[in-house]
């Protein structure tokens, strides 16, 4: 319950900073491209007798249909120019793809939902420990995300802080401190309670409200990447915790977890809509839950 | 007629055929749960003017195994694709009927009606099952069959007349029969009674532990599922099927190796792609990869812990692993587990003209 709990608290925070929390892009990707001029060099590759041609002959049996499609001067044969053509007009896709099977982009599982502590968890349960070394570890990974997002969320809160008005700051911290710690409103049904819990948005959203300048938007979002950073396991953390987890785990076992924790998880993103939820202004929504609320007991 | 019947004696000069008085079932196999699920039913690429039937399977049976489909009466596909190595050649290079070597390796014909995209061969230059099942027949290097031949040759043996009879209606020998008749067949071959399935057919999901699994099996699995699936196990967990060619940074040249996709399609992001076989039966499907260069599934396991080559087009999803030496073994134990001993020894899929008995 926890865990779905948090995870759809992060799909909306993930979806409130649209601009600055899209899929990343993979960054592994080499910067050279595989281009033309190589697909020519390819093809030449079978030009056995060296006249600057490939001849239908000199083709694998599976590629002499390029031959068929891009001889233009009839000599059974492609030159580099008639390769080029053929670039250009790539084959069309005639595969009848069922939408959906196989669709979607890849990212790193972190830019678009995981957590530190859903990947520490993960690196953990991979494991198969006995069950109080798993608990224990568990525990030990708890401890460390959460100092780990108290620093950060402290980084974050006194740039902010640092930014922001006098009378933006008043708001802020009003805005802040009506739902600090989460909030869990009942509007009774007319068989049933309904239970709706509602918590705060990230203090980066709650900068929306306010008609920051330029300079302070500007300034907001270095502090949030600086922010995402700073929740992110890179290797000095990484390494931390391996050490932390020496305490519960054999050698061996805190191999076995450094490795799992160095593989930055991928995550296949299937749905658009995941990426296309609305901000949801949250006090705003807690203010027409009370009201509901209120309305209902008037009318009873 | 001599179609019918176990052991019934064929005509001079045949080899004798094998079939069972009540057809083999092919068509409506009661399948799993977890290959009914909408994600899994997907990637059936069974066309409506081809659904499999029990007769026009058999038919493709005989034709699989029958080495008169070849030019010189002594290759069948069975001779590259052997069962009982899930329908893979178990050599690196497979044997034409003249003698000559492929340079890639056949793959295994393990579920290919569920890959979805319906296109075939390491480069997927045939866009469905019927179109790609003559094109070994007529290749000049595997089984040099001329076409206008073969269903001359075919309708010599007068017990093709009964079985084209069954299959399609009337005893016409074509080759567009031929071709469905071979496509029935080959979408018949579904693999769903390996341990896994058995594990998962009492789990809500493949992301449970399973209760049949050791505990190295189970973890070989959870590995598997945060590390391979999201290519090898793609939105649904029946199919163990990647859904589109990549390049798994396999080499680093562009030009001097075999450019798979990009070598028919001739557009630079191809180059280097090639389509994946299931992973099930893997355990018996080597030597591995289009080349067959990885003799055993540790090569493989190698290649992936390290990362691959930089090849430009290397798709993003290939970074390095470093898996320990425990997450290796737990990652073969698991993949043994799709190993499906009945599938591999199964007779409707077995040799017609080798007795049984």
């Amino acid at each position: 319950m926890r865990k779905g709990y948090v995870a759809l608290m992060m799909l909306m925070s993930t979806a409130g900073l649209a601009s600055a929390q899209q899929p990343v892009a993979l960054s592994l990707k080499p910067e050279v491209k595989v281009t033309a001029d190589d697909v020519v060099a390819r093809l030449m590759v079978f030009d056995r007798n060296h006249d600057g041609k490939v001849a239908l002959d000199e083709l694998s049996e599976r590629m002499q249909p390029l031959v068929v499609r891009g001889d233009r001067s009839g000599d059974k044969a492609l030159d580099a120019a008639e390769i080029r053509a053929l670039i250009a007009a790539p084959l069309p896709e005639v595969a009848a793809v069922p939408v959906n099977v196989g669709s979607g982009r890849y990212s790193f599982a972190d830019t678009v939902g995981q957590t530190s502590r859903m990947r520490i968890d993960n690196s953990i349960e991979d494991l198969r420990l006995a069950f109080e070394t798993t608990q224990k570890a568990k525990e030990i990974g708890e401890a460390f995300v959460d100092a780990m997002d108290e620093t950060a969320e402290a980084h974050l809160r006194a740039t902010i802080i640092g930014l922001l008005t006098p009378d933006q700051r008043a708001q802020f911290e009003a805005d802040r401190g009506r739902l600090e710690n989460g909030e869990t409103i009942i509007v009774a049904g007319d068989t049933s309670p309904i239970r709706f819990m509602v918590t705060r948005p990230s203090d980066l959203n709650l900068l929306k409200k306010y008609a920051l300048t330029p300079e302070q938007t500007k300034m907001a979002t270095a502090a949030g990447e600086t922010f995402k950073a700073e929740q992110q396991l890179d290797e000095k953390r990484q390494s931390a915790l391996v050490v932390e987890m020496s305490s519960v785990m054999t050698p061996e076992e805190c191999d076995g977890f450094g490795a799992a924790l160095a593989r930055r998880p991928l995550a296949k993103s299937t749905s658009t809509a995941f990426f296309e939820v609305k901000m949801i202004d949250f006090n705003m929504l807690a203010d027409q839950l009370r009201a509901a609320q209120s309305a209902l007991s008037s009318a009873r | 007629m001599a179609v019918q019947g176990q052991g019934e004696s064929a005509p001079v000069g045949l080899r004798a055929l094998h079939l069972p008085a009540v057809p083999y079932r092919y068509a409506d196999v009661n399948l799993p749960a977890h290959f009914k699920t909408p994600a899994a039913m997907q990637f059936d690429n069974t066309p409506p003017d081809n659904p499999i039937t029990d007769a026009g399977a058999t038919l493709g049976r005989v034709l699989f195994y029958d080495t008169r489909v070849s030019a010189n009466d002594k290759e069948s596909c069975s001779t590259c694709h052997v069962q009982k190595s899930a329908f893979a050649d178990p050599k690196q290079s497979s044997h034409g009927f003249a003698g000559g070597t492929t340079d890639r390796h056949a793959p295994n014909l393990v579920d290919l009606r569920y890959h979805p995209r319906g296109r075939f061969f390491w480069d997927e230059r045939a866009g469905n099952l019927e179109s790609m099942v003559l094109l070994p027949v007529v290749n000049k290097l595997e089984m040099g069959q001329d076409l206008e031949r073969l269903p001359g040759k075919l309708a010599a043996d007068t017990r093709y007349r009964d079985l084209y009879q069954k299959a399609f209606g009337d005893p016409t020998i074509t080759n567009d029969r031929t071709s469905r008749a071979l496509a029935q067949f080959l979408r018949s071959l579904v693999s769903y009674q390996s341990k896994y399935d058995e594990g998962r057919a009492v789990e809500p999901s493949a992301n449970h532990d399973f209760a049949n699994f050791t505990m190295e099996e189970n973890r070989g699995k959870a590995l598997f599922m945060r590390n391979c699936g999201l290519c090898h196990l793609p939105d649904q967990d029946a199919h163990f099927i990647m859904t589109e060619p990549v390049n798994t940074g396999l080499d680093a040249d562009t030009v001097g190796t075999d450019g798979g996709v990009g070598d028919i399609t001739l557009n630079p992001k191809d180059l280097g792609h090639f389509k994946s076989p299931s992973l099930r039966n893997v355990e018996v499907t080597g030597p591995y990869m289009h080349d067959g260069r990885f003799p055993t599934l540790d090569a493989v396991l190698d290649h992936y812990s390290n990362g691959g080559q930089n090849h430009p087009n290397k798709d993003i999803r290939i970074q390095p692993l470093h898996f320990t030496p425990s997450e290796r073994a737990a990652l073969l134990a698991f993949l043994k587990t799709l190993t499906d001993q009945h599938f591999l020894t199964d007779p409707r899929f077995s040799d017609p003209f080798v007795s049984k008995e």
